[in-house]
């Protein structure tokens, strides 16, 4: 991520991506399903949200650990930047999956039924509220390196119980989403042809707008302790022993 | 944490309108199942498409993105800015 | 600070309402294995992880 904080190629290919998905996403011919009918669609839309989320997530337990093991102020800014832009695309994956499920799953309108009957959609639920307890801890510590440290063993343990709770758990229980609870994987809805084909790219264009909007918050962050003349990384001077 | 919320709002506001253009064509579908009743495969809005509508729905997201995107290329550009004035300074 | 483990707990709740419903009603008091495996899988996970973090919370 720090090395690819200025470059452009990513930014273009992301602009690219982002156009293909949504206008060829509405395009393609898509199996016709017998409660989805149209809406099937969303896959290109909502899912991408969640991986894209869920990489986010990783890069930002990536730069906490590495806070962890040499204590750079730059790696905890990258940490809480891009757990930001995860949890923007969180909440937005998370939104567009009640607004989709409330057409096609609920049983009768105006009920949050939805909510406690499908196991992925409360693990997400709580998985984000976790992450929502990263923030509020952030703020609640002064001391820069004390929250820095706190933050990022937080982040470890948020990590590992977001995929527990989206991914394991709803494998384990009853669940309306495919591949959990005893569904078919997404190989019953002929993924093998035309939809990969817009899904991958969606993945990766909205992964790449969260790092490009990651990156624009690392900046804005960078210019202010700066400007405060705060330090960000300090090179360790190198001994010769000999 | 001004820009932040502007971010949420903006983007919710884009895939939100995105989710719900593929409602609006399960709608449209459901008025064809009426009229023809004899399909015994799942309606699919072949209707939209023929009459040319999803155009209209392409034209809205193509104009959404391009605004979304040009505001994103904007603040990339102010922090460029900003950079370089904190580097020569 | 302690709240903050509050959405954790949604699950354990969840089915421990569960249970304890039947268990009080009158009725058959048989247990859905899931949930179990479910309680002890959030057991080992949480417990685990504390096992492995709780060292660099504390090494001041």
């Amino acid at each position: 991520m720090l090395a690819q904080l200025h470059k452009k190629w990513w930014k273009i290919l992301c602009v690219v991506l982002l156009f293909y998905t949504f206008i060829y996403g509405m395009l393609v011919k898509v199996p016709a399903l017998e409660v989805l009918n149209e809406t099937i669609r969303n896959l290109f839309f909502h899912v991408p949200c969640w991986f894209a989320m869920l990489l986010l997530f990783f890069v930002s337990l990536f730069y906490s650990v590495k806070y962890l093991r040499e204590p750079q102020m730059i790696y905890d800014i990258v940490a809480v930047e891009t757990s930001r832009a995860g949890m923007i695309f969180g909440i937005l994956g998370f939104l567009t999956g009640m607004l989709w499920g409330q057409y096609t799953w609920a049983e009768y309108s105006n009920s949050m039924s939805w909510l406690f009957n499908d196991s992925k959609i409360l693990g997400a639920f709580i998985g984000l509220m976790i992450y929502v307890g990263y923030f509020i801890l952030r703020g609640s510590i002064d001391d820069e390196e004390k929250r820095a440290k706190v933050a990022a063993v937080y982040s470890i343990f948020g990590f590992v119980l977001l995929n527990v709770f989206i991914m394991v758990i709803p494998r384990l229980t009853d669940s309306l989403h495919p591949n959990n609870g005893g569904n078919n994987g997404f190989v019953a809805y002929d993924l093998d042809n035309r939809l990969r084909m817009i899904f991958y790219p969606a993945v990766i264009a909205y992964f790449l707008l969260g790092s490009w909007i990651a990156t624009l918050l690392i900046r804005t962050k960078i210019i202010h302790y700066k400007m405060h003349k705060i330090t960000i990384y300090e090179k360790k001077h190198t001994v010769s022993v000999k | 944490m001004k820009r932040n919320i502007r971010y949420l709002l903006n983007s919710f506001l884009f895939i939100l309108i995105a989710a719900a253009d593929s409602v609006y064509a399960q709608a449209s579908s459901d008025d064809e199942m009426l009229k023809n009743n004899i399909s015994s495969s799942p309606s699919m809005a072949t209707g939209f498409y023929a009459d040319g509508k999803i155009w209209v729905v392409i034209g809205v997201i193509a104009i959404i993105l391009t605004g979304l995107i040009l505001y994103l290329v904007r603040i990339d550009r102010k922090i460029n800015k900003l950079e370089k004035e904190l580097e020569s300074k | 600070m302690a709240i903050l483990s509050f959405p954790v707990l949604i699950p354990l709740l969840k089915i421990l309402i569960r249970i304890s419903l039947q268990a009080v009603t009158a009725g058959d008091v048989s247990v859905n294995a899931q949930d179990i495996l479910y309680l002890l899988a959030l057991n080992i996970f949480i417990i685990g992880l504390a096992l492995v973090l709780f060292p660099y919370l504390w090494r001041d």
